[in-house]
């Protein structure tokens, strides 16, 4: 790769002694450290080796051709009588809430004593273009909620949801609200009135039923290119400049390598589900107006009444967190409570922050409303 | 005929005009006779219009690319107006202050940018543009069924039917366990 070689060239031109006095980089050095770092950078895209994800150990419950239910193999011999069901978003994989031992969302909710079990949705094909949410909600999540309680015996579990998971997870407990003792969610998208973000001005404007009705599914090229209007150049393009400053550390990259690896991996959401997001949920805000309809049943969010700890990333740029806050106004339970952290939306479940700041306190929170 | 209006070398007329007139001029293909012995050119009419459909839709595309293109890079002309015009303020001496221009240069163009990104003009010219190329797709989608039919094989459009029914019918069997689970359960508490 060419370097320009930049100004003021020290064999020529000295840097200024007496404004930078304590300047002890040339830019000559710069250069050349940067031209290695570069080939070393082109080295590692041309050749990566294997990324390890999701490597938490779990075993496979039940297998459809829609989704996997992966139950997590318990820290303690006798974890927490009240499981979690973990329902992640149809938008990219759910390895991100497992993605490396020290950030892991899963192994830290287990080393807190939780039985956890997640949904881990299976890309769907052309022939899967007609489920929609009343699938995904009363067919897929409830087989899970009801393998899960007849197992254990139980009555009652915790949801458990992420993003588009966490608004399932809210439709779900609105109709079967009898099988859930606890109500988690972390940035669900529920009132796109109050979404000013990229996506939801692309949302509001999109003529869904014209591309659906040729596509089939949406697929994983334009939603790519949907999500690379988000920060373009501070997450797109910075993110790759800090990666060549720390080429040699291998921790750092392979951190990166993780999360590119999940970026990059979209699977296509099926046309029912994608027009329902698009025109009932962010065009028609029928979610927050208690109009949306599931089948024939509407969901109606003031009948939640069970304990609610709604989590929400003040820095999020995908799902507004005034949208997402308005869940607590929504719902009538009496045991309601809004946690925000000064995160973004990845962050909130995929960072050292949330190992730190934000896990610790949903655990705690959940503790006292679960049976031992 | 159709004056022959370029509509780069008279670009005060409106995109859509152009078109109309183009549409305008093609309906008299249209009503060649259909019936009887003249049956046969129905086939050749549905193809002409697919054909006239097509030269439509890459009109559209090319004038929504070419206006997706003219913001982008007006975006990107502003961001740079409001780079320092001389270098005094970033003199680029040192690493840390090629890290500061870097920051300084990256923040600029993604304010502009998202600004774009945010407003409702930019959105639906993505949703216009992203439609165009749906349209032509499906044009696509009718020159070729056809031939499909013509080789007894099905066309998409008879797939969809299939594959909506047999949804449907998932949905009515999930609704039918269900009711049977309630009332084995009902079932079972009685008994005890």
């Amino acid at each position: 790769m060419k370097i320009i070689k930049l100004q003021n060239n020290t064999t020529t031109n000295p840097p200024n002694k007496e404004k930078y006095p304590n300047v002890s980089i040339s830019i000559d050095k710069y250069n050349h450290d940067l031209s290695e770092k570069l080939d070393k950078f082109t080295k590692l895209y041309q050749n990566p080796k294997d990324i390890d994800v999701g490597s938490t150990e779990h075993q496979i419950v039940k297998e459809t051709n829609n989704y996997r239910l992966l139950h997590y193999k318990p820290i303690f011999k006798r974890p927490i009588k009240t499981p979690i069901l973990v329902v992640y978003a149809l938008i990219n994989r759910s390895y991100i809430l497992d993605l490396q031992g020290d950030k892991s969302w899963i192994k830290n909710l287990l080393f807190q004593g939780y039985d956890v079990y997640l949904i881990d949705w299976k890309p769907p094909t052309l022939n899967d273009k007609y489920i929609n949410f009343d699938d995904y909600v009363n067919d897929f999540i409830d087989d899970c909620v009801n393998l899960i309680i007849n197992q254990g015996s139980l009555d009652k579990i915790t949801l458990h949801g992420y993003c588009m998971g966490a608004t399932m997870s809210v439709m779900y407990t609105t109709l079967h609200q009898r099988k859930i003792k606890n109500l988690v969610t972390l940035a669900p998208v529920i009132d796109t009135s109050k979404d000013l973000t990229v996506i939801g001005n692309f949302g509001r404007t999109l003529d869904v039923d014209k591309i659906i009705n040729s596509l089939g599914n949406m697929p994983p090229q334009l939603l790519r290119t949907c999500f690379s209007a988000l920060k373009p150049f501070k997450q797109g393009m910075n993110k790759y400049f800090t990666l060549v400053e720390h080429i040699d550390d291998k921790k750092f990259v392979q951190n990166f390598l993780r999360i590119e690896k999940w970026l990059y991996d979209v699977p296509p959401i099926t046309g029912e589900v994608f027009k329902q997001w698009i025109k009932d949920i962010y065009q028609d805000n029928l979610l927050a107006k208690n109009q949306l309809k599931l089948g024939s049943k509407v969901i109606d969010l003031s009948k939640i009444y069970i304990p609610l700890l709604n989590i929400v990333a003040d820095e999020d740029h995908l799902v507004s967190p005034e949208g997402s806050a308005a869940l607590n106004k929504l719902v009538s339970s009496s045991d309601n409570r809004l946690m925000r952290f000064p995160t973004g939306h990845v962050g909130l479940i995929a960072s050292s922050y949330s190992q730190l700041n934000v896990l610790p306190r949903m655990g705690k929170w959940l503790f006292s409303r679960s049976d031992k | 005929m159709i004056d022959s209006v370029s509509f780069q070398e008279n670009s005060n007329i409106p995109f859509e005009d152009v078109l109309e007139k183009y549409q305008e001029f093609w309906k008299k293909f249209y009503n060649i006779p259909k019936f009887s012995p003249f049956s046969l050119t129905e086939e050749t009419s549905n193809v002409v219009q697919n054909l006239q459909e097509l030269v439509i839709i890459t009109s559209k595309i090319q004038y929504f690319n070419s206006n997706y293109l003219t913001q982008i890079n007006k975006t990107y002309s502003e961001a740079l107006d409001k780079l320092p015009p001389n270098k005094s303020e970033y003199p680029l001496q040192s690493e840390q202050d090629i890290k500061k221009y870097r920051s300084f240069l990256l923040g600029t163009l993604e304010e502009s940018f998202t600004n774009l990104f945010q407003s409702r003009e930019f959105g639906t010219l993505v949703s216009d543009l992203m439609g165009a190329y749906s349209e032509y797709s499906k044009i696509l989608k009718n020159i070729s069924n056809p031939y499909l039919a013509s080789l007894n094989l099905s066309s998409k459009d008879d797939i969809d039917v299939l594959l909506k029914d047999v949804q449907e019918l998932k949905r009515e069997v999930r609704d039918l366990r269900k009711s049977i689970d309630i009332i084995m359960s009902e079932d079972n508490q009685v008994a005890k």
